[in-house]
């Protein structure tokens, strides 16, 4: 998975049908001491995040593992809000 | 997903058989101010984006033959969404579409 951090939120009207009712998040990688690296995404949040926050981002066909993604045409989804890196 | 741009489209009449009837767009990855960050790519296109929409687009397989309702298409990567506009209220910066 991927470390991001919630820079925005895409507006879509047109879209894939199996898209209809995401919220899709604009995200931008970050390192472990959220650096923010030139690598961006648009993926499907599914716990609830707001901008600034970092999320875990799960990518591929795995990010349909998700109730709300199951058999929709996603491949990246946020499925965890970090709350701490611990760096030993 | 990916977000970017369509800048072009390809043409293209002699090709694999099951190419045939997919608009093929030019893509390429932006950043946050709207600059190109990456190499382009060529994806199928089912909701008629033009050249120059801010586009998001997906890396797969089968986003294609689900809208196609056949198997086994030899491309990968479609563009699943036009993007009206992007709001990045912290950086307080807006893409629109």
């Amino acid at each position: 998975m991927k470390m991001v951090k919630v820079i925005g939120s895409v507006t879509t009207t047109i879209k894939d049908k199996s898209l209809e009712g995401f919220k899709l998040l604009f995200v931008q990688s970050v390192d472990v001491d959220l650096k923010e690296k030139k690598e961006y995404f648009v993926a499907v949040d599914t716990v609830g995040l707001g901008e600034d926050e970092i999320a875990l981002m799960v990518t591929g066909s795995t990010a349909k593992r998700t109730d709300i993604t199951k058999g929709k045409n996603v491949d990246g989804s946020l499925v965890a809000k970090v709350e701490r890196i611990d760096l030993e | 997903m990916k977000f970017g741009r369509v800048i072009g489209n390809v043409v293209s009449t002699i090709k694999n058989e099951k190419l045939h009837g997919i608009k093929l767009a030019i893509v390429e990855p932006l950043d946050d101010d709207g600059n190109v960050i990456g190499n382009n790519e060529i994806v199928g296109d089912f909701l008629g984006a033009a050249v120059g929409n801010l586009i998001i687009w997906i890396a797969d397989g089968e986003t294609i033959s689900s809208a196609l309702g056949r198997k086994n298409i030899p491309l990968r990567g479609s563009i699943v969404a036009i993007v009206d506009k992007v709001d990045m209220e912290k950086k307080n910066k807006v893409l629109n579409g």
